[in-house]
């Protein structure tokens, strides 16, 4: 049986690492990660990364694009479109730079594009928002 | 003399008792002496028998009288004043004997006559003499016509005692002559003292005409009424008036057989029957003043002489034979030469023999041999006026001596039973003799009984005014008011307004009202004011008698009440009125329902007005205002009735007018409640909805659903902690207030598409899933442990079945498929447009990768993407040699793996916006609005280089 595992939890607020510490705590440790470099900083301690998909509230400057690289100077709209994906631009940059943690993608996809996520982003487990706390758990215990 | 002196007091004193008139027996014989003694010794003693009787020592007086006779036997003026004063005693038979010697001994001095007639006419054997009285006072006028005075004085003594027998018709035919100025001249006194008894006797005459005979008179009255109404509405009129004037006489105080006579023969009399009809109605008037229609009757009426019809003839026994009648008329010449050989009686007994029904030769043989044969009285058993004939004239003969057989009593049993056999047989005059005879024997009840059937036999019976007169001295022996000079005032007062005199009446009763006086004064007050229309004073006599709580006149008042003018009603006294209204007087209560009326009270004066009518019953004549009364509450109980129709009307409205803005309101409330579209519905008609859906979804799912209610879930895990659950379900604001929050915004944003949405507890998606939240959410705030399995069950479903519905929204996003026929469509439009504003314009080309592709967008919405970047290419082209435009559709993934679709429109102007252009609205108008409308649909613009001939695509990117 393995240990704690802690997870990096990669969202644009708090709303991940409080609920999972509240509810997930007494089995999981949780990291918080606000963007792609404190993910890319935190991936050296935790046994799994937590992403969420959107990341709206994010300052334009700490989003990255499809090419990874940084958002800074970007007009509204391709501020909006980066953000409402920066969760898969973030682990895509990640996978790119050989992080190869377990991943758990927060979004409700279509099975098409979660499909194609899974394929080119493992390992990785896409997590829609119907699932229960209980399911996470599983999910955490079973992507490590 | 005293005889002139007591003419006027005599009859006062007079005593009742019938006697045989005896000689008086005189005080002892005087002894012999010298003439001249006895004389003066008489005449000392008459001094002082006058001088006792002034004293009143009458009895004194009497036995000086007596001696003076005594001594002086042949002095006719001592006799008489003994005479009177044995009358004065009560010793009537000494008194007439006296009298009578007085006269033999002076027939032609007038005072014992005087006194005579006047001890007569209160004699209770009066009835059966009065024949031989009138005869012998008859006499005496004849002894006395030379002497003027003396006839005078004695003329009125007569024509009192035939005004004391009920021969008033005798008696006023007695005293008219003295009257008529061809007669002799009278003194005034004598004048006065002839009208007086005049006066007198009319009113006996009334008084008696208007006593009620006793029972069964005022039945039998009541039932010939009944009879005559019968036969009037038979149109026997003249039955009914027969009737009528039978029952009158039986009930003179009978106002209704008054009225119903007067007002028959003023109807239907003729012109000689106008003063007794009008002599009726004055009657039925002195008896119910009310009667005021019967005042215009008097105006009219006509007298129709009654054609009664006779009574049926009696039975009568055969006629004597002519053998009888010869036998008979032979037996009289034999008796009128005295019958010296007893011839006259065989003749008799023959003719009877052979007809012994043969009245005549009867009484001769009752003459002769002082009885009547058996056969005769049986032959005559069944002829009534036979049998009486042979009584009257058996009981003539013996009064006048001729019988045989001078014994009375003999005679008078003898004749009794063929006079009761008469009046079996209907005879009227055997019926009118018995009750004399009873009256003489002191049966006074057989004597009524037989004088009531004999005024109800016949309309006008010969002997009516001697029977009222009998009656009334059978009444006054009975110890009952009598004729004696002083009748009641109200019975004076009545005769007075027969006489259409009511000031006289008035006079009678004493004149005005005043307070102190008796009721019944005070009410007969009241009836002559009526009688002479005076309202005002007629009510101030009932309300004095009222307020002293007499009923009757209460009554009278409230009848008077009644009939006011409503402006003189106003001063009536008001507690008087409701006193008779609680007494249950109909009148009262119509009274003073017309008071309520005026007041305005109408539904207090309906209640009154039918009381009253309903105490009334049908009335009588007397109630006029019964038809006034139904007359009012018809009115009143139509205008209740419309009232109460308008109040229903008006109450129907109001309910109609409450019911329809219930109605409304109902429908108000089920249109908040059930009206409204679902939010799948509203997609489904306008998918310009579907981006604010989505958004709000995408909401719901990422800060409701994943973060919130998740934790519900973790109630599984036994150490979860109860108020980190809860403190995620509420904290910031309660999960369903979020929902409904979010709801509340497409809710807007449907209301700005013309679509009205469900209220949120009713919508299907959004509502149930508030629901059950807020359910987690009080279970949660409950004290104590919660229901887990409950709330795990919520969990479940907002993680099953909500999260299924919301997904299922998801997939009506409209889907807008464009291919070339479509893009040629709007290509054309935008060209019109172009040219119709007289702008240069380039035919685009056609770049379509597939034949067909489906953009997750509104058609407007798209088809207005497309036409703004296609105007915002031609502009770019407009002033350019070689210029071109085209149109391409693309399909790509980008490198989340979303599939895209995008619209580009290409153009050769060198000159390319850039985003940060676009999006400062600095590219133009219309690449703004398409930068607005593709980011409502979650879409990006693109803006990307092209090669020549071409230098950029502009295009609208979609998730697909």
């Amino acid at each position: 049986m393995k240990g704690r595992r802690t997870f990096a939890v990669v969202e644009d607020g708090s709303e991940y690492i409080q609920r999972f510490r509240r509810f997930l705590g007494e089995s999981f440790d949780f990291v918080p990660a606000g963007d792609f470099a404190t993910a890319r900083a935190a991936a050296g301690a935790v046994e799994g990364l937590l992403l969420d998909l959107d990341f709206r509230r994010t300052p334009a400057d700490h989003l990255i694009d499809e090419q990874g690289q940084p958002a800074a100077a970007v007009d509204a709209g391709t501020r909006h479109r980066l953000a409402e994906t920066q969760g898969i631009l973030i682990l895509r940059r990640l996978r790119a730079e050989a992080i190869v943690l377990p991943a758990v993608l927060f979004a409700d996809l279509d099975d098409r594009q979660a499909d194609f996520l899974r394929r080119t982003l493992a390992p990785l487990a896409i997590a829609p928002s119907r699932l229960g706390l209980r399911e996470i758990a599983d999910l955490l215990r079973a992507v490590t | 003399m005293i005889a002139a002196l007591a003419l006027l007091g005599w009859l006062a004193l007079a005593d009742a008792g019938a006697e045989e008139a005896v000689p008086p027996t005189p005080p002892a014989a005087p002894a012999p002496a010298a003439e001249g003694t006895n004389r003066a010794r008489a005449k000392a003693e008459h001094a002082q028998a006058m001088a006792a009787l002034r004293a009143g020592r009458i009895d004194d007086a009497a036995g000086l009288f007596g001696q003076a006779v005594a001594h002086d036997p042949s002095s006719a003026p001592y006799a008489t004043d003994w005479g009177f004063a044995l009358a004065k005693l009560g010793r009537r038979a000494e008194a007439e004997a006296a009298l009578r010697q007085a006269i033999d001994k002076e027939p032609k001095r007038f005072y014992a006559y005087v006194n005579l007639a006047d001890l007569l006419a209160s004699d209770p054997a009066r009835w059966e003499r009065r024949d031989a009285i009138v005869a012998s006072l008859e006499k005496g006028l004849e002894a006395l016509k030379d002497d003027r005075k003396g006839r005078f004085n004695l003329l009125l003594a007569l024509a009192g005692f035939e005004r004391a027998v009920g021969r008033t018709v005798e008696a006023r035919a007695r005293l008219a002559p003295l009257l008529e100025t061809a007669g002799p001249p009278l003194s005034r006194l004598q004048r006065k003292r002839v009208l007086d008894l005049l006066d007198g006797i009319a009113v006996d005459e009334r008084a008696r005409s208007l006593e009620d005979w006793p029972a069964p008179a005022p039945e039998l009255a009541r039932g010939l009424r009944d009879e005559a109404r019968a036969a009037e509405g038979a149109g026997r009129v003249d039955d009914a008036i027969r009737n009528l004037e039978i029952a009158v006489n039986l009930a003179p105080s009978d106002a209704e057989a008054w009225r119903a006579l007067g007002r028959l023969l003023a109807a239907n009399g003729g012109a000689l029957e106008i003063d007794r009809a009008d002599d009726a109605l004055r009657n039925a008037l002195a008896l119910e003043p009310a009667w005021s229609d019967l005042r215009e009757l008097r105006a009219q009426i006509a007298r129709r002489r009654r054609t009664a019809a006779e009574p049926a003839a009696a039975p009568h026994a055969p006629p004597p034979s002519d053998k009888a009648r010869a036998l008979y008329q032979e037996a009289e010449d034999w008796i009128d030469v005295g019958d010296p050989i007893g011839m006259g009686r065989e003749l008799l007994e023959q003719a009877l023999a052979d007809s012994p029904a043969f009245v005549p030769a009867a009484l001769s043989l009752y003459a002769l041999a002082g009885s009547v044969p058996d056969p005769t009285v049986a032959a005559l058993q069944d002829d009534g006026p036979g049998l009486w004939a042979l009584a009257s004239g058996v009981r003539k003969l013996g009064a006048a001596g001729k019988a045989s057989s001078g014994d009375p009593e003999a005679m008078d049993r003898l004749i009794r039973p063929w006079i009761d056999r008469a009046v079996v047989l209907d005879v009227q005059e055997a019926r009118f003799a018995r009750a004399t005879a009873r009256a003489a024997a002191g049966d006074r009840s057989g004597a009524l009984a037989d004088l009531v059937a004999y005024l109800a036999r016949e309309p006008a019976p010969a002997h009516l005014a001697e029977a009222r007169a009998l009656r009334s001295g059978l009444a006054g022996e009975a110890g009952e008011p009598s004729h004696d000079g002083r009748l009641p005032p109200q019975l004076v007062a009545r005769i007075r307004l027969v006489e259409d005199r009511p000031d006289a009446a008035l006079r009678a009763l004493g004149g005005a009202c005043a307070s102190g006086l008796p009721a019944e004064r005070l009410v007969a007050l009241g009836l002559v004011q009526e009688f002479a229309d005076q309202r005002s004073a007629a009510r101030a006599c009932y309300e004095l008698g009222a307020a002293g709580g007499d009923r009757t006149a209460l009554r009278r008042l409230s009848g008077l009440d009644a009939r006011l003018p409503d402006a003189e009603l106003q001063s009536a006294d008001r507690r008087l009125i409701d006193r008779g209204a609680a007494s249950g007087i109909g009148a009262a209560m119509w009274a003073r329902a017309r008071l309520e009326r005026r007041a305005g009270q109408d539904d207090a004066a309906l209640a009154d007005a039918r009381a009253a009518l309903a105490a009334a019953g049908d009335g009588t004549p007397a109630d006029g205002w019964i038809g006034s009364a139904r007359a009012s509450e018809r009115e009143l109980a139509d205008g209740r009735r419309a009232s109460q129709a308008a109040r229903r009307a008006r109450q129907q409205r109001a309910g109609v007018l409450a019911g329809a803005l219930a109605l409304l309101l109902l429908l108000a409330l089920a249109r908040r409640r059930w009206g409204g579209s679902t939010v799948a519905a509203a997609l489904r008609r306008h998918p310009e909805l579907f981006p604010e859906v989505a958004r709000a979804i995408a909401e719901l799912r990422h800060d409701v659903l994943k973060h919130r209610a998740t934790a519900l879930g973790a109630l599984a895990e036994p150490h979860t902690e109860l108020a980190d659950v809860r403190r995620a379900m509420t904290e910031p604001h309660p999960t369903s207030q979020v929902v409904a929050g979010l709801y509340e915004k497409v809710v807007q944003a449907a209301r700005g598409a013309g679509v009205t949405l469900k209220p949120l507890a009713r919508e299907p998606v959004f509502g149930r899933l508030a629901a059950d939240l807020a359910r987690a959410e009080q279970r949660l705030a409950r004290p104590g442990a919660p229901a887990n399995t409950e709330l795990l069950a919520i969990d479940a479903r907002l993680r099953g079945e909500h999260a299924d519905r919301l997904a299922a929204l998801l997939e009506l996003a409209p889907r807008t498929r464009l291919d070339a026929a479509v893009l040629s469509s709007w290509i054309s439009g935008v060209e019109a447009a172009t040219r119709r504003a007289g702008l240069a314009w380039t035919p685009p080309g056609l770049s379509l990768a597939d034949l067909q592709l489906d953009f997750p967008v509104g058609e407007a919405a798209l088809a207005a993407i497309f036409a703004n970047l296609l105007r915002n290419a031609e502009a770019a082209v407009a002033d350019q040699p070689e210029s071109r435009v085209v149109v391409r559709l693309d399909r790509e993934q980008d490198v989340t793996g979303r599939p895209l679709v995008t619209l580009f429109v290409g153009d050769s102007a060198a000159r390319a916006p850039t985003l940060e252009a676009i999006e400062a609205r600095e590219s133009g108008r219309g690449l703004a609005i398409v930068r607005d409308a593709v980011r409502q649909w979650r879409g990006h613009l693109v803006v990307r280089a092209e090669p020549a001939p071409l230098a950029k695509l502009i295009g609208a990117s979609f998730p697909s």
